[in-house]
């Protein structure tokens, strides 16, 4: 196998081919260190590539397989992660000047998990600053571009966590998700990403932005690859009493079970009632929901009932909780930021906790509301943004799918939520996506009629 | 930037009429410790209280100032 076909192993593949010693984890990990080497300079999905740690951990790693040593699927596989997520002995920057010589002193709860089965950090990943989203234009370093067409934007804000993936310089990067940000670049770089169940996996180590909504999760190109990384992450942490007395579980478990019988609501009113949503997102929504059906999934309608006030809460809460965490370095070096992120930071500064306790009470309320929707339900469809990919330079474009999209609700529930794609823009090349929803804490639903769907439709063999 | 001064600099941002604004922001900022802010960046520190404003505004029906536990709905007498 050439180094260029190494680099379009699933995770899955990798790890099958390492635990029969027939792929070399050294040689595995030089191969995507040289793609990074070539792809980088274009596409600055990297902040920081960890060459040494990388090539020690591999050779630890093929050390221990040649001995029998087998540890689990992560055993030997390369990963990369978001810049907000803490490696012993390596910068955590998140994109930020404020953080520029900031050296981690500890493991994430994390990486604890993925050092323990013999992962392999190949390095840290570009994010919006502080993982604050929106349209940062300038921060110390360069933005990462889409691989399928650098003049299209990647969204944020695991921006470099989704080109990294979708550009096959990493099998897996581990992304955070406060309102959206693992979701919104995984469906515009054509990958799959998942906001597990808040709880589900561990916050330590991780900087925060808005604590009762951020979720780390985990990247891939496929389904089963992402289930294999999210069993290889979750688990308690005491350091993060999220995580607490929550369940365990078998994501794995109904990979191949197929959908018949699953319940399944369509919401599809948010995008099918938008005259200005893009056809071509509807239709691979819907294509979704057909292959479903034909599956022997039930499906019914359900209506989302207020979504734009979903979405202007849980942007309310994150300025409350952001500007909590930021608001002594708002005071003493404002310049240190970048202009969107302190922007958006400073918005905190006006809110009473008068309004942090009406808008905790709607949430209560929002959270019943959303929760309906998967009663008498396992799965609720969704679009994740309904807009088509804006380009680069089309800022008002942008910042215009932050108001139309439905990944922002389900950070204020809790409730698992993954992206997977459905197909490409037969206008621009660009991926197109579609969101599935679950009960808390059965992603292990979510993953099986999203990996029903992927075997129909195999939209991950493309690559860019 | 304007020199005029909002009728009520401590009210509820949500109340403040939209012209008053950049300089409620800006004497709300300062009680916040965020001088420098104000200093360098007025502009900003406007647009940020206009969107926090926005928001409110926004949510201002399902955001009743009542807030609290819901209430029980059993009575002490019938």
């Amino acid at each position: 196998m050439s180094d260029a076909e190494l680099c379009l192993l699933s995770l899955s593949d990798a790890s099958r081919l390492m635990r029969s010693q027939d792929l070399s984890p050294v040689r595995y990990t030089q191969a995507l260190l040289d793609r990074i080497a070539r792809e980088d300079d274009r596409l600055h999905a990297f902040i920081g590539v960890t060459a040494d740690i990388a090539l020690d951990e591999a050779s630890a790693a093929e050390k221990e397989i040649s001995a029998g040593k087998w540890r689990g699927p992560l055993h030997g596989m390369p990963y990369a992660l978001k810049d907000i997520i803490d490696y012993a002995g390596v910068p955590t920057t998140a994109q930020s000047r404020l953080l520029a010589r900031n050296i981690a002193q500890a493991d994430a709860g994390v990486v604890r998990k993925l050092k323990n089965q013999g992962a392999i950090l190949l390095g840290k990943l570009s994010t919006d600053e502080f993982a604050c989203g929106g349209y940062p234009v300038d921060c110390p370093w360069p933005a990462p571009r889409n691989p399928w067409n650098p003049e299209y934007v990647t969204a944020g804000s695991s921006s470099g966590s989704a080109v990294a993936v979708a550009a096959r310089m990493v099998p897996l990067s581990l992304g955070t998700d406060t309102n959206g940000s693992i979701r919104n670049p995984a469906a515009r770089c054509g990958i799959v990403g998942i906001k597990p169940t808040y709880g589900r996996v561990s916050r330590h180590g991780v900087i925060p932005l808005a604590p009762t909504m951020d979720h780390v999760g985990p990247m891939t190109r496929t389904v089963q690859d992402n289930a294999l990384a999210l069993q290889a992450i979750m688990g308690s942490d005491p350091a993060d009493p999220a995580t607490m007395n929550r369940p365990d579980g078998d994501v794995l478990a109904g990979l191949a079970a197929g959908v018949g019988g699953l319940r399944i609501a369509v919401a599809r009113n948010v995008y099918m009632e938008d005259p200005a949503a893009d056809p071509e997102q509807v239709r691979g929504i819907e294509e979704l929901v057909r292959v479903l059906a034909d599956g022997g999934a039930i499906v019914r309608e359900v209506r989302i009932p207020a979504l734009r006030k979903y979405n202007l809460l849980s942007r309310l809460l994150l300025s409350i909780e952001a500007y909590a965490i930021h608001e002594p370095w708002l005071r003493s070096e404002p310049q240190s930021y970048g202009t969107r992120c302190r922007e958006r930071l400073l918005q905190g500064a006006f809110l009473t906790a008068a309004d942090h306790a009406r808008a905790n009470e709607l949430r209560r309320q929002y959270t019943a509301e959303l929760s309906a929707l998967l009663s008498g339900a396992d799965l609720l469809v969704t679009a994740s943004g309904y807009d088509a990919t804006p380009k680069v330079n089309d800022r008002e474009g942008f910042l215009k799918t932050y108001e139309r999209q439905v990944r922002m609700p389900f950070n204020l529930t809790g409730h698992p939520a993954l992206v997977l794609p459905t197909g490409f823009s037969t206008l621009t090349g660009m991926p197109l996506a579609a969101q599935i929803v679950g009960h808390h804490f059965d992603e292990a639903t979510i993953y099986r009629a999203a990996s029903y769907y992927e075997r129909l439709h195999p939209w991950h063999a493309q690559y860019p | 930037m304007t020199n005029r001064m909002p009728a009520d600099p401590c009210g509820p941002l949500a109340a403040v009429p939209e012209q008053d604004l950049p300089a409620w922001a800006w004497q709300a900022a300062r009680r916040a410790g965020l001088d420098k802010a104000v200093h360098q960046y007025p502009e900003q520190v406007a647009q940020a209280a206009a969107a926090a404003r926005r928001t409110l505004l926004a949510l201002q029906d399902d955001m009743s100032g009542r807030a609290g536990p819901s209430r029980p709905t059993w009575r002490l007498s019938k």
